[in-house]
């Protein structure tokens, strides 16, 4: 019986289903699951039947659980698979053991500014070593003509400044990496 | 008419505007930058050229490069669509100059109405109702601009003269911000519009903004089509309009028409444009700005009128008189569109980038989709993150909005995340359906929090099917893993099995 456990990206906990297939032309094969495959599958102790009625090259397909129409879409990436279902979109991380936890400590504490979207890099208002306040201006960033000001968590002090003016940046990519807090709340083994 | 027009545009409006041209056997010539070579709207024309270019700026914004292969090519005129040059009096000049008819008003009128400041005083003179403010001076002290500020009254608004479409404009509450505002709001005219100049405005609290479309020709008609009311907006964007107005009756609704058509008149307009009000919670009115080119917003009004304001404009473009008159233009039904952006609702309406795989827009009876992307199309840094504009219309506003909330559950994209979801948690609002809707709904309705539920049960095994359909290797990748026990997952859930 195949067990997946998904974790919505940005979501703490995760969730297991196992689907098991009882019935179709190969059932005996295991994966993969083919247009009218019928199985079971199981989530948070409960059991549905389910059937995958059709599916398309372009990614939409529609499974009938328990006599209801489901259709969805969905595209695989690596470790990742995003669906499309009710007007609705998730992202889910498909995981093993090693659950990643999104939002971990050390980015809730601020050990450096991150690029929340992807753009060109208009203005940096601060130097290697420059010390800044709260809310302080520090870099001004420019996508689709939408200018955006990212301001300084709290205060403290740079001690990389990784990007320039008129630099493309990643979403995410770090921009500007902080001194450890004098507390230095940040450790790796911090519980959550 | 024309045999030959070009569209200096991208995205949905070109291919909306192309759409109409190859109806009325009009080739369409599409021009396109370097990331476009294979976009949506270069495919739906009859011939296309390079720009050669990656920004906005080395390309769609290219005056030479854009009348230079409209001469090359033989078109005879240019549709500009809405932003990059739509708006640009220099470009309609430019057309002007070297033969080509520009579809929209004439230069002068685009300078004018385009100058924010000089537009309100034009307004102001000929007895339209226009909003308290400073106009404001290059260089002005800072102590000038904080005393013309308390002058007027806080809050007040930072606005582009040249703006348009929320780009440097900065609400300012008090003293202490107003200097980073000014000159923030100036850098992003700038870069936007290419005029940094920035003037102040008193800020109407909670107004909604109601606009109309007017319609002007050469032979002296002016006539409006009704407004639009487009309340509902995000950093100073719109992202739902409708018509009717739920705020107006017919008798405010008569006096607007006739202050729009006055403007209109005043501005010596002629083809499509749009005078924005802001009408307060006491029913006053105020003269905001013209824009002089086509809306994006322009289909709630065709499907509630039936007419086809591009043929419109390129009957008017071409000499002759409006198709319609004030008196037999009528409206039906209700109209609403929500404009599909490429954004993260969740994280403050984050630009997202991505491709597209998969895209499934909804149709049937009253519901368009105007697109300018497919499946595989890639969604850049480079342009403004609008997808497409749902549009739906339906004979009240209640069936409208029912209609809607249905279309948008089935509009699927994937790849680049999307804000279909808060659009659906918007509609589905009691105060929009109630109509009690200004600009500050989304600040003062967190809607976020419902597009942060728990996965549907659904969802989860649709995502494990997706591994497993025709990926035969998904059970041995250690993302799959086989079951031991169902402790960690026990607990009751929602998920029923009928």
């Amino acid at each position: 019986m195949p067990t997946i456990r998904l974790q919505r990206i940005g979501d703490h906990e995760s969730e297991t289903v196992a689907i098991d297939r009882v019935r179709g032309a190969g059932l005996a094969a295991g994966p993969p699951l083919q247009a009218a495959d019928r199985f079971d599958v199981t989530l948070r102790g409960r059991t549905a039947t389910a059937e995958l009625s059709a599916t398309s090259r372009d990614g939409s397909a529609c499974l009938h659980i328990d006599g209801r129409v489901v259709p969805f879409h969905s595209v695989r990436r690596k470790d990742e698979v995003l669906v499309w279902i009710a007007g609705r979109t998730f992202a889910f991380h498909v995981s093993g053991r090693s659950a990643r936890r999104a939002g971990t400590t050390a980015a809730a504490i601020g050990t450096h500014l991150s690029a929340p979207m992807p753009g060109a890099v208009l203005k940096v208002n601060i130097a290697p070593g420059g010390v800044f306040a709260a809310h302080q201006p520090l870099v001004v960033l420019e996508s689709m003509k939408m200018e955006m000001t990212l301001s300084a968590p709290h205060a403290g002090c740079a001690r990389d400044v990784l990007c320039r003016e008129g630099d493309l940046v990643e979403m995410g990519a770090t921009l500007i990496r902080f001194e450890d807090s004098v507390e230095d709340r940040s450790g790796p083994d911090k519980p959550n | 008419m024309f045999r030959k027009v070009l569209i200096a545009n991208r995205g949905e409006i070109a291919v909306r505007v192309a759409g109409t041209l190859q109806q009325m056997g009009i080739a369409v010539v599409a021009v396109y930058s370097d990331p476009d070579r294979g976009a949506f709207h270069v495919r739906n024309a009859d011939e296309a050229y390079p720009l050669d270019g990656k920004t906005a700026a080395e390309t769609y914004l290219d005056i030479g490069k854009i009348t230079a292969i409209a001469k090359r090519c033989g078109a005879e005129a240019i549709h500009p669509g809405y932003g990059f040059l739509s708006e640009n009096a220099q470009f309609a000049q430019a057309c002007a100059d070297a033969g080509i008819v520009f579809i929209g008003p004439p230069a002068d009128v685009i300078r004018c109405m385009g100058d924010k400041v000089r537009a309100k005083e034009i307004m102001h003179g000929a007895g339209v109702p226009t909003v308290p403010g400073w106009s404001g001076v290059s260089n002005a002290s800072a102590k000038t601009i904080a005393g013309e500020a308390g002058r007027i009254g806080y809050p007040v608004l930072v606005k582009a003269a040249a703006g348009g479409g929320g780009k440097g404009m900065r609400v300012v509450r008090d003293v202490s911000s107003l200097a980073e505002a000014w000159a923030s709001a100036g850098r992003e005219a700038k870069a936007a519009f290419g005029d940094g100049r920035v003037f102040l405005e008193k800020y109407i609290e909670r107004p909604r903004h109601i606009e109309f479309q007017v319609f002007g020709d050469h032979h002296g008609n002016v006539v409006h089509l009704f407004e639009r009311e487009c309340s509902i907006q995000r950093r100073h964007q719109k992202i739902i309009e409708e018509t009717p107005s739920p705020a107006l009756s017919d008798a405010l609704r008569g006096r607007m028409g006739e202050a729009a058509v006055k403007a209109a008149r005043a501005a010596g307009y002629s083809n499509a444009g749009t005078v924005e009000f802001l009408l307060s919670d006491g029913g006053e009115f105020y003269f905001l700005e013209m824009n002089t080119r086509l809306q994006v917003e322009h289909p709630v009004t065709e499907l509630t009128t039936g007419l086809d304001l591009v043929r419109a404009q390129l009957i008017v473009a071409d000499g002759r008189p409006l198709p319609f008159t004030q008196d037999s233009v009528r409206q039906r039904g209700h109209a609403i569109e929500c404009r599909i952006y490429a954004e993260d609702a969740s994280r403050g309406f984050l630009p997202s980038t991505g491709t597209i795989e998969a895209w499934a827009p909804p149709s049937g009876p009253g519901i368009r989709v105007d697109a300018g992307v497919a499946r595989g199309s890639e969604v850049s840094v480079y342009y403004d993150p609008m997808l497409a504009k749902l549009v739906i219309c339906d004979e009240t506003r209640t069936d409208a909005i029912d209609k809607t909330i249905w279309a948008l559950k089935r509009f699927a994209v994937l790849g680049v995340t999307t804000n279909v979801e808060f659009l659906q948690c918007v509609i589905s609002h009691p105060a929009f359906r109630a109509g009690d809707i200004n600009t500050a709904f989304l600040e003062q309705h967190d809607l976020t929090t419902q597009m942060s539920e728990r996965p549907h049960d659904d969802a989860l095994v649709a995502a494990c099917v997706a591994l497993l359909n025709g990926q035969p290797d998904a059970a041995n990748q250690p993302s799959a893993t086989h079951a031991t026990d169902g402790g960690p997952w026990q607990r009751a859930g929602a998920w029923r099995s009928g």
